[in-house]
């Protein structure tokens, strides 16, 4: 297992520097930086000193190495566009950002798992059909649009949740749903199609051929084999969650690192755009690991070999 | 009182044309610690009735009966919550044909041996896990404490299915009903399950219904045997009268099909067509489309009972007469004079390694599928190379199909080195038919294209390929109006067919054939068997048979080797090796292979 | 040669039926199903509002008349039927609007998608058939992809490269491939282990004749069933993106667009907002009820 495990990490790690170069190229190559802080009308000498002044005079390769050693040692350079350092920037808003992912999620288990759930118990009756309409719904409903909406509804209609700004929890419950409900179809079916799969399978036969039925049957037979492959895609769910958050929190001005990308992009702010992709990558990367170690601390076949 | 008695029990699927009567109006009873066989091809409905006794019916799955009595237990009309409690595990037991996937991967052996117990209240804690190792311990499980906390996956199939037994065990039921328990594990093992088996019931007291489609293995384990055919039960009796003195043709002619491991030669009599499956609550014999002695009074009502209570066959006769035994094709032998007529496949020190990569941090495995392995076919031989799981025989054909490189040795055909060989000049010498006819041909392509592919290679034109493609069929006994066909539902014997019309429109002069019949019904093994023969004899083909049954090496082979774990352990004639065996493993072979008890059967004709 | 006819293949006393083929079986199940016939007849009725817009549209898409800003839809009061669902800031009709939106979308959505599967399936039919260091290169490619934020790299590079209709297509198209790549690659290591692929080497085959004639014929409809969900997420990635201001831009009517330019007003008049979004859920739940409809009659033994 410990092999399994480090072997998981160095490719993690590969993979996430990876990223950061890639996009450091694309973003390098798509626009010239010393364009976005000059400005469209600037005149080519100012362009010309900016560039100097940041060091955007060096070849790339050059550049890109400057950066990922600022990184490794915890500098992530300095904003064009708010001239803060990206690291402030980055820790005001990290919390904000967990917490909505977290929630989201919270949203996402409670309504995709029991649904999932009892659409495999009670296959092709109403519950199994509401469910598979339900799914095909939230996969076609535009999350921002879903957001405007619940703006719509719950700002002057049921004023209960308030719709803007992040200060209490409440501030969070509409966000954390419309984040959420995104993946609510995709964990329904797999949660859904799992459970399908395994009560169907052999060894319930033999648990049902031992007189185990209903209730019992599922919860001491038929669960932890349905949700091994659950979890580690709920945590993959979260690491995007992280990065999919630009538009909700947008919506909805709660102030994450979403909004930040968002505004250092609209912003021509090359250095934050740079750490926020790599910072994604990463936190992806990593929820990907853990969802490759609690496969392999929940299924024996993976632990022992 | 009989432990066990069944009456009418009819159980019917619904299926988008209506319903499928799986089985229909079957009755049999059973004493305390009596052994009942019942018997039958894929469809006859067998595994049906068992899993109708145990309540394990798919839940559209429709169940009626007269009669189903245990005892005093009516398992009928019992609460599904006392027949949970009372009867599943604790008066009737189950085990199931395929020990990998009957076992819960998450939990421990440990544990889902004992929470049957523990649940009822049986055992406590402590209790049950004792009595568990004990169990473990008698069906043959070494350490048996270390292995209750082990999980299934670090287990073969043969101790999965010596735990499932175990397991069936702990609540010490009257009645065990295994469902094909042997049929997924090598032969060795299954001896030794079914050996096991006996024991256990001479010493519980035990009953058991064992369900099997091998009637070698029956005849060896059981008291009375009944034989079903597409849902309906045709004959029942004493095994050794069923066997010996079938009343029903269709169990002589399942007999006469059989290839035996014992006895003369004979050419297998196979059965013509497929099995059909009832959509209909059968109005005529269901066994008239196939049987040689079909009279119209058989096609118009279902046939009545024939016999006493101890011996009877539903059948319009009263005695089939059987048609009388054609001897086997006479075997190609090489003429010893000319001693070094040019071998037609010769493989040379073939060795083949697998290597696992275990990861980053341990050391890299290796595993030798096959070991040093040298032999040869002259041409117009048949060899049989026999082996069970892990030999390396699929392997070792797969590199004489030149479709495999070795990792070291060579393979030659007509002394010349495969390896050097241009694919399309190979394809014209040597050509394969697979285990699987489920997935031997392209789901996307009809049949006269699968069969004209090799010809579409060539760049033969559509009208010509299409002419071929008729002929083949023709030779092979397909009907031509299934050119345009789909593999789709065609059963396994025609697709077996379309594979073999595949390989032989190359004309090639060897057939390496990798198991081509153990994936079919019994009745259809000795249609595509006895056509191998054929084509063999026609053509000329040298032939090299991959089997793990001895029976089939007896029919058909001239020569046999044996593979063990990648290595060759004895090769030689067929007549002497079944004979007078010179390795200890292929004895063992011999010796596990399921024969008929003739001497048990001629016992039994007297009573 | 003579004819080896000792053997039929069918019973001696009765007559079998001729099999139905796939296609056969394919189009029985089709006319039963309802979310494919509905996700079907959605799309197609879509597609033909895209095509024939100019001769729907009561009044030009970019066709401003500011005395007539804000116009509501018909059923509210003060609407009226020159502009049946209403106008929006600066007196374009919506209705138009909206019309023309079918166009950016579905042609949209069809070129990312189609981009989308060339790059997946060409990766996944090669790392699925080569396996080695093929299949490890492009599991690593895909893990990397899978890893970068696809909305916000798709916004930046958009925003920096400048939005065209060339450069959100490509975009789009190349950061949605890792589906179709998935999906491909195990089923073609799935078909590449099965005997008739083996059988088609012992024939003499080559790699490419295998691929060609084996394997991908056995992907076509699962390749289909991914296009039509691909489909989906192209449409709604563009309407993100243009939403967020980094996609389409105005005057062009992108259903996306419209919303961000009615969010302004979305107290007072929500229909701005709505009636786009109403377009792009029903245009995506075509897409994806024809695609699980395509799912289910193709290979109904996977049926969800």
């Amino acid at each position: 297992m410990l092999n399994y495990i480090l072997q998981r990490v160095g490719l993690a790690i590969a993979v996430a520097f990876t990223v950061s170069l890639a996009a450091f190229l694309l973003l390098n190559i798509a626009t010239d930086p010393a364009y976005a802080i000059a400005g469209e009308e600037a005149d080519p000498e100012v362009i010309e000193q900016i560039r100097i002044r940041y060091g955007l005079d060096r070849p790339l390769w050059v550049r890109y190495l400057d950066w990922l050693t600022g990184v490794l040692r915890g500098d992530f350079g300095v904003s064009y566009y708010w001239n803060k350092p990206v690291a402030t920037l980055v820790a005001e808003r990290v919390g904000t950002t967990l917490t909505l992912a977290f929630s989201a999620l919270f949203v996402t288990i409670a309504i995709a798992i029991p649904l999932g759930a009892a659409a495999a118990l009670n296959r092709n009756t109403w519950v199994d059909r509401l469910a598979l309409w339900l799914a095909v719904s939230a996969q076609a409903v535009p999350n921002f649009w879903l957001g405007l909406i619940l703006i719509i509804l719950f700002a002057v209609m049921i004023p209960i949740f308030p719709v803007s700004g992040d200060h209490t929890w409440l501030h969070f419950v509409l966000p954390a749903f419309v984040l959420g409900a995104s993946s609510v179809p995709p964990v329904m079916r797999l949660m859904r199609t799992g459970l399908i799969e395994v009560m169907g399978s052999d060894y319930i036969r033999t648990a049902r051929a031992k007189g185990y039925r209903g209730q019992t049957l599922l919860l001491r037979h038929a669960l932890r084999n349905a949700l091994l492959p659950v979890v580690s895609v709920l945590a993959v769910q979260l690491g995007q969650k992280v990065g999919g958050s630009v538009i909700t929190e947008s919506i909805f001005a709660i102030n994450g690192l979403g909004r930040l990308a968002l505004q250092s992009i609209l912003g021509a702010d090359i250095p934050t755009v740079q750490i926020l992709i790599f910072l994604f990558a990463l936190v992806f990367v990593a929820m990907n690991l853990l969802a490759d170690i609690l496969n392999a601390a929940l299924d024996p076949r993976i632990r022992i070999r | 009182m009989p432990l066990l008695n069944v009456e009418n029990l009819s159980v019917r699927l619904p299926v988008p044309s209506g319903w499928l009567h799986a089985v229909h109006e079957m009755s049999f009873s059973l004493e305390q610690g009596e052994a009942l066989a019942i018997v039958g091809e894929s469809g006859s409905g067998k595994s049906m009735t068992a899993l109708s006794l145990m309540r394990l019916l798919p839940p559209n799955a429709r169940l009626t009966a007269d009669t189903l009595r245990m005892g005093q237990d009516d398992l009928l009309s019992m609460p599904d919550a006392q027949f949970a409690d009372r009867v599943q595990g604790g008066r009737i037991g189950m085990i199931f044909q395929e020990p990998m996937t009957s076992l819960n991967p998450v939990y421990t052996i440990g544990r889902q041996m004992s929470e049957a117990a523990i649940r009822l209240g049986r055992l406590d804690a402590q209790a049950a896990h004792r009595r568990a190792v004990s169990l473990l311990d008698r069906v043959g499980i070494p350490e048996p404490g270390a292995r209750m906390g082990q999980y299934p996956h670090q287990m073969s199939g043969g101790q999965r299915q010596r735990v499932m037994i175990a397991m069936a065990l702990m609540l010490e039921p009257e009645l065990l009903i295994a469902d094909e328990p042997t049929t997924a594990l090598d032969v060795t093992v299954q001896a030794q399950i079914m050996a096991l088996l006996a024991e256990l019931r001479h010493e519980t007291g035990m009953a058991m219904i064992l369900i099997s489609h091998d009637l070698a293995v029956v005849s060896q384990t059981t008291d009375r045997a009944a034989v079903m055919y597409c849902g309906e039960m045709l004959e029942q009796g004493r095994t050794s009268d069923v066997l010996a003195r079938a009343r029903h043709p269709y169990t002589g002619a399942l007999l006469r099909a059989i290839p035996t491991i014992d006895g003369e030669r004979r050419r297998l009599a196979a059965i013509p067509g497929t099995v059909e499956a009832q959509f209909a609550p059968p109005e005529a014999c269901v066994f008239a489309p196939r049987c040689a002695e079909a009279m119209p009074a058989c096609m118009h009502a279902r046939p009545p009972i024939q016999g006493p209570a101890h011996h009877w066959a539903r059948c319009v006769l009263d005695k089939p007469t059987p048609p009388a035994e054609a001897p086997a094709r006479a075997l190609f032998q090489p003429d010893p004079k000319t001693a070094d007529d040019a071998a037609m496949i010769e493989a040379r020190n073939i060795t083949k390694i697998y290597h696992l990569n275990a990861g980053f941090f341990s050391p890299k495995k290796q595993i030798r599928a096959v070991d040093d392995v040298s032999l040869m076919v002259r041409r117009g031989e048949t060899m049989a190379l026999v082996g069970e799981s892990g030999s390396g025989k699929s392997t070792l054909a797969r590199i004489m199909l030149g479709l495999v490189d070795p990792s070291s040795g060579s393979v030659s055909l007509q002394g010349q080195d495969i390896a050097g060989m241009p694919d399309s000049a190979r394809a014209r010498l040597v050509q394969p038919i697979f285990q699987d006819p489920y997935s031997s041909l392209n789901p996307r392509r009809t049949v006269a294209e699968i069969i004209a592919r090799p010809l579409h290679l060539r760049g033969v034109g559509a009208s010509e390929r299409l002419r071929r493609a008729r002929e083949m069929m023709d030779m092979v006994g397909l009907p031509s109006r299934l050119q345009h066909s789909y593999p789709l539902n065609l059963s396994g014997g025609q697709r077996q067919r379309i594979a073999i019309a595949r390989a032989m429109i190359n004309n090639p002069e060897v057939l390496i054939c990798d198991e081509p019949t153990s994936a079919l019904d019994v009745s259809v093994q000795a249609q595509i068997l006895n056509l191998l023969s054929d084509l063999q004899a026609e053509f000329g083909l040298t032939t090299l048979i991959i089997t793990h049954d001895m029976a089939v090496v007896h029919q058909l082979a001239s020569r046999v080797a044996v593979l063990l774990q990648g290595r060759l352990v004895e090769q030689g004639p067929a007549s002497r090796v079944l004979c007078a065996p010179e390795d200890a493993y292929t004895r063992a072979l011999l010796q596990a292979a399921p024969r008929f008890d003739t001497a048990a059967l001629a016992a039994g004709a007297g009573a | 040669m003579s004819r080896i006819l000792k053997h039929p293949a069918q019973s001696v006393n009765t007559v079998e039926q001729l099999p139905p083929s796939p296609g056969q079986l394919a189009r029985t199940r089709a006319w039963s199903h309802r979310g494919f016939q509905i996700g079907t007849g959605i799309l197609i009725l879509l597609i033909l509002v895209a095509i024939f817009a100019p001769y729907l549209a009561p009044h030009h898409p970019f066709q401003q008349s500011l005395p007539n800003r804000l116009l509501p839809p018909v059923w509210v009061e003060g609407g009226n039927w020159t502009y049946p669902l209403g106008t929006d800031q600066v007196g374009r009709d919506y209705l138009s609007r909206l019309i023309y939106g079918t166009r950016v979308s579905i042609t949209i959505g069809l070129s990312a998608a189609t981009i989308g599967l060339l790059i997946g399936v060409t990766l996944g039919v090669l790392a699925g058939y080569f396996g080695g260091w093929v299949d490890h290169a492009v599991s690593f490619l895909l893990t990397t992809q899978l890893a970068l934020p696809g909305l916000l790299l798709a916004m930046a590079l958009v925003f920096f490269i400048g939005p065209s209709l060339i450069v959100v297509i490509c975009i789009i198209g190349v950061l949605h491939w890792t589906y179709f790549l998935v999906v491909t690659r195990s089923a073609t290591q799935h078909i590449r282990s099965l005997d008739f692929v083996a059988a088609a080497r012992a024939s003499g085959a080559s790699s490419r004749q295998i691929i060609w004639h084996e394997i991908l014929p056995n992907l076509s409809s699962k390749i289909i069933v991914i296009f039509t969900f691909e489909l989906g997420i192209a449409i709604l990635a563009e309407a993100s993106l243009s939403f967020l201001g980094v996609g389409i831009q105005a005057p062009t009517p992108s259903w996306g667009l419209m919303i961000a330019e009615g969010k302004e007003a979305i107290f007072y008049r929500p229909w701005l907002v709505v009636l786009p979004g109403m377009f792009l859920f029903v245009l995506v739940i075509g897409a994806n009820l024809m695609g699980d409809g395509l799912r289910d009659i193709t290979s109904p033994e996977e049926k969800s």
